[in-house]
Order: C-alpha cells, then sequence, then structure tokens
C-alpha cells in the first residue's frame, strides 16, 4: 500500500471506476423489476404491457387494472367524481370501506363539483344527508366540511379566502389520494421506486464532492455520461 | 337520496325482473359503501335476507347478481355489530362459504380461474363477517368447506408465487389469496383448530405467501401465523424453521418485516414473534425479540395511524404480561414514559362529563378510536407494571396517576376496567400505596365502581382493593367506614363468579391482621352462617378464599379463636377442616382441586393451636383430623409439610398461661410423629428442616417432662 500520498484531494480514473462498476453484479431482472414498477406505478398500460411481453416479468398487478386505475384517476380529474367511486367499487369495495379520509374527501370533491355548476339546492341536500353524518363521526371532517360550505356564501367565489377549493389542484389532490389507496390496496408502492433512487444518486455524489474527491461524475442523467472534470 | 327512491330500490331489489333487481343492488352497493348512515337506513328496510336469497345457486341467479349480493353483504358487514348479528341471523355465513364449492369435473387452478369474480366477492364478504367478534367461525370446518377453502389457497398461492406468470386476473388471485388467508387467521381459535389448519397443510402455502412480495397477502400471512401459533410449541416450532424458496428460514423474514416501511406490516410481524416467543420456543437471551421486536412496538405506539395506535399497546402487553425479563427490558426501553405521554395526549382534549360529546361511541369515529387506545394504554401499563417495583415507580413518575384516576370514571366500561387493573398493578407496591395512590385518591374512585352497572368492572373494582386493604389499616378503616365493607358482603351473595370470588377474597384481606373489633364488625355483617355456606360452596375457589377468611379470624388473640369456635361451632368447624384434609387424600391422584382447599385448611389448624389449652384439646380429641395432620408431613409440598410441622410446634408449646396437655406427648407418639419429624429434618427444604428440628426439640422436651 502508497504511503507517499498527501491527505489533500483524493482522485480515482475512470479505468478504475469503471472495473468498480463492473464488479458490482446487477441481476438484469431486477433491473427489469424496476422498469416495470415505474410503468406500472405511474399507469404507463401500454408500455407496461409490452415491456412484460418483451423481459418476460409479470408485471405485479394485471394490465387491465392500471387502465382502471388511471381510468378512475381521469375521472376525478374531469369533475366527474360519482363515476370515479363506481368504478373504485368495482375494482375493490373494500378501498372505500376500509379507508373514510379517502371517502370524505370524494363526498367533499362531490360537494365542490355540485357548487361550482350552480347546483345549490342539491349541493345542501347532499352535504346535510351524506356529509354531515361523517362530520359527526369525527371533527376534523366537520371543519373541512364547513369550509367547503362556506364556497356557497360567496358570490365570486373566486375572490373568496376557500377559492383554492375550486382549483384544478384540488381535484389532483383528491385523484391521486384516490390513486395512492388503489395502489395500497394492490400491494403496490405508492411512488414508483426509480425517482428515489434517483435522487439517491444525486445525494451520494453530492457527498463525494463534499468530501472533495475527483471521480467520474454522472452529469446528465439522460444519458448517463461518466465526466472525469479536470484538475 | 329521497325517501320515494330509497323505497323504489328496496321494491325492485325484492322483485323478479332481474335486470331491475341488479340495477337496484348497483344503487345500493354504490350508496352503503364507505357510508355508515347508509348501512343502518339500509339493513334496516330488512334487504339482507333478500340478498342472502340472491346468494343461493338454486334460485337460478345470475352469477353477476349473486356476486353483487356477496360485494352488499361484505360492505354491510363493516358497520356495526348489530348489522353482522343480522347478516348471521340471516344464515349469509353458509350460503357464501357454498360460493367457495369449484365444480369437481374441472381440475382446480381452472376452476377457480372461472370463478375468479365470485371467489373475490365471497371471500371478501366472509373476511369482513369474521372481523366481528359477533361471527360464529366453526362454520369453515364442517363438511368440505376447508377442503374448498385450503383449495383455493394453494391454487391462488402457486398462481402468484411463479416467477414469469402472465396471469390476467393477477390482482384478482393475489386478493383472494390475502382474503382467503384472512379467514383462517379470523377462524383458528382453538388449539384443535391450529392442529386441524396444520395437518390440513397450511403451513406451506402460508410461507410461499410470505415470500410473495404482495404487501397485502405478506400481512395476511403473519395474522394467520399469529393465530396458528398463538400457546402452540410445535406450529411455533414448525413456521420458525419453515423455508422460503430461496433457502431463508421464515423466523429471519419476519424478523426483516418488523422493520418493513409499512406500520402495518411491522405491527403484523411484532404480533406474530410475540406469539411465537409467548409460546416459548425462542431460546434465551431473546435478544431478537428485546431489541428488534419490543422497540418497534414502542416506535408504532407513536405513529399516526388509528389502528396501529390502537393494537399496538395491547400487543405490548401480551409480550410483557407473562415475563418479568420483559418488563425489564420495556422498562429499559422507556416503553411506560411513551405509553403514559400517551395516555395523557388522549386523556386531555376530552370531556368525560360532557354529554354532547362529538361522535358516535363504537362507530368508528375519531372519539371511539381515542377511547380504544386510552383503554389499551391503560392495560398495557398495567401488563408492564405486573411485577416490578421499578416500573411502577416508572409509571408513577411519568405521572399516569391522575389519567388512570380519571379513567375510573369514564362514562366507557372497558376503560373503567382497564383503569381497575391498571391500579390494581401499581397498588402491588405497598411502598407507592401507602404515599402515591392514597394521594392520587385512588380509593373513592374504586368504591364507587363497586355499585358499577358492570359486574366485570365491579369485580375488577373489588380486585384492585383486595390489594389495597391487605396489610395497610388506615384503609382498613377507611374501606369499611366508607361502605366498601357492605359492598363485599353483598357481593359474596352474587350469582357472578367472578365477583363473589373476588369479594371473598376481599373479606379475606380485610381480616388480615386485622384487629379484634374489625374482626366483629365484619362478622357481624357477613354472618357466621353464611360463611359455612360459603365453605362448603360449590367452587373450590371460593372455598379457598373462605377457608382462608378463617384462618385470619383465628389468628390473633385466644378471644378471636373463641369468636370462630362459638361462630362456627367448634365441632362443625373442626369436621369442616378435617374434611378438607381427608378428600385431600382421597382425591389425591394429582389433581390440584383438593389441594387448593387443604392448605388454608392446614394453617387455620396451626392458628387453631396456637390457642388455649382448651383449643388444643379440641384438636387432640379428634383422632381422625389429627391422623390426617400426621400423614400430611410427608406431602409432596413443602408448603404443606411445613405447616404440618407448625402444628406440632404450636401444639406442644407451652407458656405461662396455657400448659401442654398431658395427654399430648402419648397421642403424638401414637401417631408416629417422632419417627415423621425425623425424617423431615433431611427435607431438601430449609424451612421444613428448620421447622422439624424445632417440633422435635419441643417434643423431646415433652418426654423428658413425662419421664420426671
Amino acid at each position: 500500500m502508497s504511503t507517499t500520498t498527501t491527505p489533500s484531494k483524493k482522485t480515482i480514473s475512470k479505468e478504475e471506476w469503471e472495473k468498480k462498476l463492473a464488479d458490482v453484479k446487477i441481476n438484469k431482472q431486477d433491473l427489469n423489476k424496476l422498469v416495470m414498477n415505474y410503468l406500472v406505478v405511474e399507469g404507463y398500460k401500454d408500455a407496461a404491457e409490452q415491456f412484460s411481453i418483451e423481459s418476460g416479468l409479470a408485471p405485479m398487478v394485471d394490465i387491465a387494472s392500471i387502465q382502471d386505475r388511471m381510468d378512475i384517476r381521469r375521472a376525478v380529474q374531469a369533475g366527474n367524481v360519482d363515476a370515479a367511486i363506481e368504478r373504485v367499487n368495482d375494482l375493490n369495495p373494500d378501498i372505500l370501506d376500509t379507508n373514510p379520509q379517502l371517502f370524505f374527501h370524494l363526498q367533499q370533491q362531490r360537494l365542490i363539483e355540485l357548487i361550482r355548476r350552480g347546483e345549490f339546492a342539491e349541493a345542501l341536500d347532499f352535504a346535510s344527508e351524506e356529509m354531515a353524518p361523517r362530520g359527526e363521526e369525527n371533527p376534523e371532517f366537520l371543519e373541512e366540511l364547513e369550509r367547503t360550505m362556506a364556497l356557497m356564501a360567496f358570490e365570486d367565489t373566486r375572490q373568496s379566502p376557500v377559492s383554492d377549493l375550486l382549483h384544478p389542484a384540488q381535484r389532483q389532490k383528491t385523484a391521486s389520494e384516490l390513486n395512492a389507496a388503489i395502489l395500497t390496496s394492490q400491494s403496490q408502492e405508492k411512488d414508483p421506486k426509480l425517482p428515489s433512487l434517483l435522487r439517491m444518486l444525486v445525494w451520494s455524489q453530492n457527498q463525494l464532492d463534499e468530501q472533495r474527491i475527483n471521480y467520474p461524475r454522472i452529469d446528465n442523467f439522460g444519458t448517463a455520461d461518466l465526466v472525469t472534470r479536470d484538475q | 337520496m329521497t325517501l320515494a327512491k330509497f323505497e323504489d330500490v328496496i321494491q325492485q331489489l325484492q322483485g323478479n325482473d332481474p335486470v331491475q333487481v341488479y340495477r337496484a343492488l348497483k344503487i345500493v352497493k354504490n350508496s352503503i359503501i364507505g357510508n355508515r348512515t347508509k348501512k343502518a337506513q339500509y339493513a334496516n328496510s330488512g334487504i339482507i335476507h333478500r340478498l342472502v336469497q340472491l346468494l343461493s345457486p338454486s334460485n337460478g341467479v345470475s352469477e353477476d347478481l349473486r356476486m353483487q349480493a356477496a360485494t352488499i353483504l361484505g360492505s354491510f358487514a363493516h358497520g356495526n355489530d348489530e348489522i353482522v348479528s343480522q347478516i348471521i341471523a340471516a344464515g349469509a355465513i353458509p350460503q357464501l362459504l357454498n360460493a367457495l364449492t369449484l365444480p369437481s369435473d374441472t381440475p382446480p387452478a381452472i376452476a377457480v380461474e372461472q370463478n375468479i369474480k365470485m371467489l373475490e366477492a365471497a371471500t371478501r364478504a366472509l373476511k369482513a363477517i369474521y372481523s366481528s367478534g359477533k361471527a360464529y367461525k366453526k362454520d369453515i370446518y364442517t363438511s368440505n368447506r376447508l377442503d374448498n377453502i385450503m383449495t383455493i389457497l394453494k391454487v391462488t398461492t402457486a398462481a402468484i408465487s411463479e416467477e414469469a406468470n402472465q396471469a390476467s386476473q393477477t390482482a384478482s388471485f393475489v386478493m383472494i389469496a390475502e382474503l382467503t388467508t384472512s379467514i383462517i387467521a379470523r377462524c383458528c381459535t382453538t388449539h384443535e383448530e391450529q392442529t386441524f389448519l396444520s395437518q390440513c397443510g397450511v403451513i406451506e402455502p402460508l410461507v410461499a405467501l410470505l415470500h410473495s412480495g404482495y404487501t397485502k397477502a405478506q400481512e395476511a400471512a403473519l395474522d394467520a401465523f399469529s393465530s396458528l401459533c398463538r400457546e402452540n410449541i410445535d406450529i411455533s416450532r414448525a413456521s420458525l424453521n419453515a423455508r422460503a424458496p430461496f433457502g431463508q428460514m421464515t423466523l429471519t423474514t419476519m424478523l426483516d418485516l418488523v422493520r418493513d416501511k409499512s406500520q402495518s406490516m411491522r405491527l403484523a410481524a411484532a404480533t406474530c414473534l410475540t406469539n411465537i416467543y409467548r409460546a416459548d420456543v425462542f431460546p434465551e437471551p431473546f435478544s431478537d425479540i428485546v431489541l428488534v421486536v419490543l422497540p418497534t412496538l414502542i416506535k408504532l405506539l407513536k405513529e399516526d395511524n388509528t389502528l396501529v395506535q390502537e393494537k399496538a399497546p395491547l400487543i405490548m402487553a401480551d409480550l410483557v404480561k407473562d415475563s418479568e425479563t420483559m418488563q425489564k427490558a420495556a422498562y429499559e426501553a422507556d416503553a411506560i414514559p411513551n405509553l403514559a405521554s400517551i395516555l395523557a395526549s388522549v386523556s386531555k382534549e376530552d370531556d368525560e362529563t360532557n354529554e354532547h360529546r362529538i361522535g358516535v361511541q363504537g362507530s368508528g369515529g375519531l372519539v371511539a378510536s381515542k377511547e380504544k387506545v386510552k383503554e389499551n394504554c391503560l392495560i398495557a401499563l398495567a401488563a408492564v407494571c405486573l411485577l416490578r417495583e421499578e416500573c411502577r415507580t416508572q409509571a408513577i413518575n411519568s405521572k399516569i396517576l391522575p389519567y388512570a384516576v380519571g379513567a375510573m370514571s369514564s362514562h366507557n366500561p372497558a376503560i373503567r376496567l382497564a383503569a381497575c387493573q391498571c391500579i390494581k398493578s401499581l397498588s402491588r407496591s405497598v411502598r407507592h400505596l401507602r404515599t402515591h395512590l392514597v394521594d392520587a385518591g385512588v380509593i373513592s374512585p374504586l368504591l364507587k365502581l363497586l355499585d358499577d352497572g358492570s359486574p366485570v368492572v365491579q369485580a375488577a373494582a373489588c380486585g384492585s382493593l383486595c390489594n389495597m386493604i391487605l396489610d395497610f389499616s388506615p384503609m382498613k378503616k377507611t374501606v369499611i367506614e366508607e361502605g366498601g365493607l357492605a359492598s363485599f358482603v353483598k357481593f359474596t351473595h352474587s350469582d357472578n363468579a367472578a365477583l363473589k370470588l373476588n369479594s371473598v377474597w376481599s373479606l379475606k384481606n380485610l381480616l388480615y391482621s386485622a384487629d379484634s373489633e374489625i374482626k366483629r364488625t365484619v362478622m357481624q355483617q357477613l354472618g357466621y352462617d353464611y360463611l359455612i355456606e360459603l365453605l362448603n360452596d360449590s367452587s373450590l375457589e371460593v372455598q379457598e378464599q373462605a377457608l382462608d377468611l378463617v384462618r385470619n379470624l383465628a389468628c390473633g388473640t385466644k378471644e378471636d379463636i373463641d369468636d370462630v369456635f362459638n361462630g362456627i361451632g367448634e365441632n362443625q368447624l373442626l369436621d369442616i377442616l378435617e374434611r378438607r384434609l381427608t378428600n385431600s387424600m382421597m382425591i389425591d391422584d394429582g389433581g390440584d382441586n383438593a389441594s387448593l382447599t387443604l392448605e388454608p385448611a392446614l394453617y387455620t389448624l396451626v392458628n387453631i393451636a396456637v390457642g388455649s389449652s382448651q383449643h388444643k384439646s379440641a384438636l387432640l380429641k379428634r383422632p381422625e383430623l389429627m391422623q390426617s395432620i400426621v400423614r400430611h408431613m410427608s406431602h409432596e409440598k413443602a408448603s404443606i409439610r411445613s405447616s404440618t410441622a407448625w402444628c406440632i410446634i404450636n401444639l406442644t408449646w407451652s407458656d405461662n398461661e396455657d400448659k401442654v396437655l398431658p395427654e399430648c406427648f402419648v397421642i403424638l407418639k401414637d401417631l408416629g410423629v417422632e419417627e415423621k419429624l425425623k425424617v423431615m429434618e433431611s427435607d431438601p427444604e430449609r424451612d421444613v428442616r428448620d421447622r422439624a428440628r424445632t417440633a422435635l426439640s419441643q417434643l423431646t422436651s415433652l418426654s423428658d417432662m413425662q419421664e420426671v
């Protein structure tokens, strides 16, 4: 072992780095699983189907259920909450029977859509008949219900302090919550694994940078080229 | 929905037009899922019978209708217990189990695939129904139902375990495997059922599911292992040592899952390992349990997940309740301060006296959940503080007392019960009892609970007071003066076995080391006639406590013994004691039952033998009684042998007032006491050897006196 180097700055050559990379044995099947996980969770149904054929890897869920999930998500995003609820109940009735908070948020979204469409009488009926009992079960729901009902108190809802409820972001939020619950019910993770691995890579490179170590770095994640910086 | 529409739906459902029935079913399904109010509303309209009727294949109902009916029944089962009772009364369970029957002329794998939607709906409904405490859980073991369930479990498990499965219905296969496993977990309640399921080959598919990578199925497998391994050494050992397809031991996998990302998975794995630990198959020093499972449970206490928060304290209680080692480990891992802070957080906001509480009790609302957490934290604290003083000190230093005392006045009987248990554990420390517990005012709420509407709570309050009045005299006075004695006496007449037993127990403790005044007060209220009834009670445990009560009455002055002789009647009392001594020999075929009353009977005799010459003479005059005492000198139990030596010591003891009876030496000699005592001098127990030596030396001095 060499004892002459100074501890100032360590450099790892590209050859050495690539040799180390080559020493790490990664199972092809594991990589395929990562890709499949990404495609399934993000709902790329056709790609998942194609990838399954090419890789010979089971998608962990059937392709049809990916389609169902995407349809349900789109229905909420389009403000068609009733249809989304019926589809979820066909897919797995336990999802809404065992997630009171999610169920309440879907009901809240239904109420928001009624108010958005100006159907105030229906909205009132719906709130008192369907939602008030949930509020009795849980005081936190009651607060949210009151906030939603406040939408009706304003002439111009866009100027109201509760205008955020009418934003597309609110539909997005509800749709994501529902999507996550469906994934959980199918033993899937709520988030794909690939992005968190990428985040880990960025973090590791930053750690090396902080240690003032010179090594072949990946600067472009699209190409994943190893770039050694000049001294 | 308007009332008119609601009634239309009910009517359509009762009709014969399949299209209308189907439409009505869809409306009902989408109305009740997630909605407790609607569930109750529809259940009360009486549609459950119709749904069960639709399930039956003999009615020519289409598969799709049957499936919808099963799904709706399953959703109803997520409602309250009353709805579940309706479902069961309507005969849904056998119909749903019948829906799991596969055609015999088709290979199982194909049959499952062809019936997949129906199987999914039926297993889902069964799991939901069996999750209720109201459900009768023996049906799966009759006729060929378990065969069907095992076939479905094996087929679905095999289908999802294949690496490259291309099944178009993977999601359904996984769910059916999960649901079937959950049904097994819920229906496995006795040792016989555990053994039977294991013989049917349930372990193998469960091990496969545990390693399947499908989280829901893995959790279900852990639940099933928990049920199978509970108090079952053989199955616990077999499960631990079973190996995954890739060779890993199941124990290793379970320990990995205790560290899983998902809270519910961690809880399921911790529950399973707790049950396996309690089955006594782990080698000491239990480092996996102490270093992995216990800390996981403590962390789970604090998770923001209602179900996990509710259950984690109960599992911790299970883990520690019978083990001093685990109670020490829990102390060292700071379980108690954690439990205390959760108890504080769920106690602070609620206003127990507020009649207009938000939330429907027992309906799964937020308030109901907080109450469950409170109850279970109290149960966990009771368990952790059972055996070690340092734990009780830590609990009291963590300021749990105000909350535990407050919980005794909760509107919820389960919380009152848990609070009693917690106070009882803490009161085992005499030091804390005399200071902190008295200061915290535990006595008056406990006395109030003696009048509780629930006999279970009454019995628990009685049990808690029991400890407190044992040898702390100011407490004896308080309990007598504030109506406790009157309640105890009243409960000795109760039909509730636990309450009756605990009340006799309390009276016994009240009389322990009590002065003659207390003894007379107690016996004036209880009455000697009723005490005689208790001495002959049908329950041996009550007999034991009643005998101990007499033992305590007779312990003290000669006047105390006179009171007992006069109260019960000298002959009647000695008859009873003699019977207890002779009975125990007749039934002495290994049964512990008779020896339950033997020891208190012998110690009552020991106390009588302390008394005056008349008292001693009363014993010596009874050859049967004396022979029985001598026969028990070689009893297998050391405490019994020791008590017989005490009898001899007291009979041969003389003081200024009461001389030893002249006939004493001859009687004892003829009974062969001397030889027996000589044997006892080399007894394995030191206490017995010492007593025998004292008795012998007194006997020898008697013999010297005799010769003089």
